[in-house]
């Protein structure tokens, strides 16, 4: 464990403590779980490639070969670097996980998905506005 | 319009009513979503190993990157659940159904009353 120090607003803290309080108790340690928690959610919400993204596609490109030849057709999702469940259907996929996981991967094998998508007239990244004249 | 339903590895969105998609003959994918919507699914944890991502191209010729995670497609009036995928980029905040998902259906596009008829 480690401290991690910054500074935040007083209005964001008072209610950040407060709702820690109400979920983990009015223990010494429900702040520590409260940041915990919270930081994990950030991260998995806005890091591009998590360390469990790459331990994922690092362990895929591993057992691309072997995946392949045991289970054409089938629905395979890699969780923490192994394969964690296989199955006929998609829906077989999403059962809740075991343990925390932040990432997993899921896809049929074998299937040819396009590589180049065209996006259509109404995708931009952002508002470019009116064209000058 | 299409009122959908999207499952995904946390559950149903929107649940219990419809989200509606416009259909977009110009996206050649299965279904563009925004950035937001792929979070609030958690697709995270239904997302297809990088080397299967596609480069988008938009008509201005911006290429990105998208993130592909597979999810099911369910259009309710239609009784159907299509399995498939659906991509993000960064950036963006449109969702659209694309050719690919049409390969499913057949639709007929009612101008005069604006509707989408599914058959």
């Amino acid at each position: 464990m480690v401290v991690v120090k910054g500074f935040v607003s007083e209005v964001l803290e008072e209610s950040f403590r407060r709702k820690a309080m109400e979920k983990y108790g009015y223990s010494k340690g429900a702040i520590s779980k409260a940041l915990e928690k919270a930081i994990e959610l950030w991260l998995e919400l806005e890091t591009d490639g998590t360390e469990e993204e790459r331990v994922n596609n690092e362990a895929y490109a591993k057992l691309k070969d072997e995946i392949l030849h045991s289970y054409t057709g089938k629905y395979v999702a890699i969780a923490k670097g192994k394969i964690v469940a296989s199955g006929g259907s998609l829906a077989e996929m999403f059962v809740t996980p075991k343990g925390k996981v932040s990432h997993r991967l899921v896809f049929k094998v074998g299937e040819q998905l396009p590589r180049r998508v065209h996006l259509g007239w109404r995708v931009s990244r952002e508002e470019t506005g009116r064209t000058s004249k | 319009m299409v009122g959908v339903n999207l499952i995904g590895p946390r559950g149903t969105f929107p649940g219990k009513d419809e989200l509606l998609v416009r259909l977009d003959t110009g996206y050649d994918g299965f279904l563009l979503i925004s950035e937001e919507l792929y979070k609030k699914l958690r697709l995270r944890l239904s997302e297809m190993p990088r080397e299967l991502w596609a480069t988008g191209r938009s008509v201005a010729g911006e290429l990105f990157i998208l993130r592909r995670a597979s999810l099911i497609v369910q259009v309710p009036k239609a009784k159907l659940s299509l399995e498939g995928y659906g991509e993000t980029f960064k950036g963006n905040d449109e969702d659209l159904l694309g050719l690919k998902f049409l390969e499913a259906l057949r639709i007929t596009l009612d101008g005069p009353r604006k509707m989408t008829s599914l058959l």
